[in-house]
């Protein structure tokens, strides 16, 4: 420990500061920690102190501290600060040392923005190498998958685990929501979430079209029935736009694997004979739907029903005139 | 070992103290720095740090202790007993990467990763599948572990390739250099041997993918950034689409965009493959019109269309 009136290095000032942060039961005052942490008490200049404090402050917060600001003072009018012990604490998933080298992988294959994902580790145990596991022989070309990152993907991610309603502008309107879900699908994050602006119907919004910060509410600020389960968000077909019908696709053998991955496990698949397969699913977005078909060129025909096949030809036929 | 910014240094000091204070018997010294990526004096030196430091008045039972005996560390941790908890960032970084490999085929349900992934998302109060859901790509459960193999062993690999582009199956040989998810849909850049180039591969568009047990013939090179690469053939072509299908384009590789008074998109492109331009023309219909195109064969959607309505018998 260094004497009074000695200034210490800044590692040991700022886990000094975490420490006494932890340790208080009631919010210290910024003259209270110059008193009390070491560290602090070799700063003689009121603006040298608050500088160093401030800074300190600003990295507490960039490493994730849960600092507490509140009132200190009798009056509650002077602030002071703590932090909230129940969130700093990680409940630390007890990973065994092949679950921590399967993350390991995970982190080095699929990345969100330019994280490498190390800091994440070191939290939950440590990075732990491992020479197995899927697609460990990709590995030495650097990630697989790198997925956009944003300010706004980590508030919502932080509102969803948090149970606490987003505000936000979309499409130039403000949204109140309570989130859901949060899928990535076709390259993009989409937020499924009751929206209050909508008497609280279930709506899909996509990241990225978020304008300006979300702003989240306090944790708890809604609650979600523990079964509560909530669909993916569609593809184009299913946007919920028209009236739904289910459509039968008959689609050639050369083409029939490409349609089984988009439309997933939605639809129902029979091969015919000749190798060829019918596909029956829901459509509810015509335009979706006729995208789909026409990008198949001739290697698809829609055999119902009766109106969405019409649809298709009318559409089609109307190139030629 | 990577060399680990000031800013980092604090929040893996709180690690390591937290982690090595769970561990009853004590931890080798080498065992710490491999697993926090941290030189042995660089260690030593932070420990003699942490000792240093506990909650006022800094006694020494309100110190943090450390032991090092026989290369063996035991901490003490006071106050620093549990690790720091996630930023909302870092708990999506871990399970977005848990998640997005779970979903490869060929990831074991059971397997440690699995195991991970539910352990992290119950800690994290998110389910996974259920309230956060990853999904890369589409892919058949064959093709990706041939490609991932070659692409370990330098092998080349024969497939039977859906092209979009010209609307045939063809086979080929192809020797992958990387292998990436974009937009949803996994890729492989490979030497292509019958071009003699490197190409793009969509992996759901692989009807067939077999080694071929042959070393690749060319040595990997730089593969630049996703996207369409434009060929000496390409026909520049001018489009002007109505608002309501502007959103087409954010996946094209187009050369400029112009937003014009009446709201419509002006956009320059050069189009390599006539068929997947004819069929995009094809289903945006009236919505599209085609302003200029070096070659008129390009942008003629009447064969295309023809094709498709004699599949109705029209």
């Amino acid at each position: 420990m260094a004497p009074a009136g000695e200034k210490i290095g800044i590692e040991e000032r700022q886990l000094n500061l975490i420490q006494a942060l932890l340790y208080t039961e009631r919010p210290l005052r910024a003259e209270e920690l110059r008193a009390l942490v070491n560290g602090y008490r070799g700063y003689d200049n009121d603006e040298s102190f608050r500088r160093t404090f401030e800074r300190d402050k600003q990295a507490l917060l960039s490493m994730g501290v849960p600092l507490v600001v509140a009132g200190a003072g009798a009056d509650g009018g002077t602030e002071g600060y703590r932090i909230d012990r129940k969130r700093y604490y990680l409940e630390m998933p007890d990973l065994a040392e092949d679950e921590l080298a399967a993350l390991r992988l995970a982190v080095s294959l699929v990345q969100v923005g330019d994280a490498s994902g190390e800091e994440a580790l070191w939290r939950v145990g440590g990075v732990v190498d491992t020479g197995d596991g899927p697609l460990a022989g990709a590995r030495t070309a650097g990630p697989v998958a790198v997925l956009p990152s944003s300010a706004n993907l980590d508030r919502i991610f932080a509102a969803l685990t948090e149970r606490a309603q987003l505000t936000f502008t979309y499409k130039g309107e403000e949204r109140t929501v309570d989130p859901m879900r949060l899928d990535f699908m076709r390259g993009r994050w989409y937020l499924s979430a009751d929206d209050h602006s909508r008497n609280g119907a279930l709506r899909c919004f996509r990241v990225d079209r978020i304008d300006g910060q979300a702003h989240v509410a306090a944790p708890g600020s809604f609650t979600r029935a523990p079964d509560r389960v909530v669909p993916a968000p569609s593809e184009a077909w299913g946007f919920d736009v028209d009236d739904t019908v289910t459509a039968r696709l008959l689609v050639d053998e050369s083409h029939a694997d490409l349609v089984a991955h988009r439309l997933g496990d939605t639809a129902r698949a029979d091969r015919q004979d000749d190798g060829s397969v019918l596909f029956e699913f829901e459509v509810r977005h015509r335009d979706g739907f006729r995208w789909l078909v026409i990008d198949l060129a001739d290697h698809a025909e829609v055999v119902g029903p009766d109106e969405l096949r019409q649809d298709l030809i009318d559409w089609v036929a109307g190139a030629l005139r | 070992m990577s060399r680990v910014p000031a800013t980092t240094r604090v929040p893996r000091l709180l690690a390591i103290v937290a982690w090595v204070a769970s561990q009853a018997d004590g931890v080798p010294v080498e065992h710490i720095c491999k697993r926090f990526g941290i030189g042995r004096t660089q260690l030593l030196a932070e420990l003699n740090t942490v000792m240093l430091t506990g909650v006022p008045p800094y006694t020494p039972d309100a110190l943090i202790t450390v032991f090092v005996d026989d290369d063996i560390v035991r901490i003490l941790p006071q106050w620093l007993d549990k690790s720091m908890a996630l930023t909302a960032a870092q708990g999506l970084a871990l399970l977005a990467a848990a998640e997005g490999l779970h979903d490869v085929p060929g990831s074991e349900p059971d397997g440690p990763l699995a195991r991970a992934m539910h352990k992290l998302a119950a800690a994290l109060r998110a389910r996974p599948g259920r309230d956060v859901d990853i999904h890369l790509g589409s892919v058949g459960g064959g093709v990706l572990p041939v490609i991932e193999r070659a692409l370990a062993d330098g092998e080349s690999v024969a497939i039977t390739y859906l092209s979009a582009n010209a609307d045939r199956t063809d086979e080929r040989v192809i020797e992958p250099w990387v292998l990436r998810a974009i937009d949803g849909a996994w890729q492989v850049d490979a030497w292509c041997q019958r071009a003699g180039g490197v190409r793009t591969f969509r992996l759901d568009r692989m009807r067939d993918a077999a080694p071929t047990g042959e070393a690749a013939r060319t040595p990997r090179g730089e593969v630049d950034a996703p996207g369409y690469r434009s060929g000496p053939d390409d026909v520049p072509v001018t489009l002007l689409l109505d608002p309501e299908v502007a959103w087409v384009v954010e996946r094209w590789a187009v050369d400029d965009l112009e937003e014009l008074d009446d709201g419509r998109l002006r956009v320059h492109l050069r189009v390599g493959a006539a068929a997947w331009l004819q069929r995009i023309l094809l289903a945006l219909g009236p919505r599209v019109a085609v302003e200029d195109a070096g070659d008129s064969r390009v942008v003629d959607v009447r064969p295309m269309a023809e094709r498709i309505l004699a599949r109705y018998g029209r």
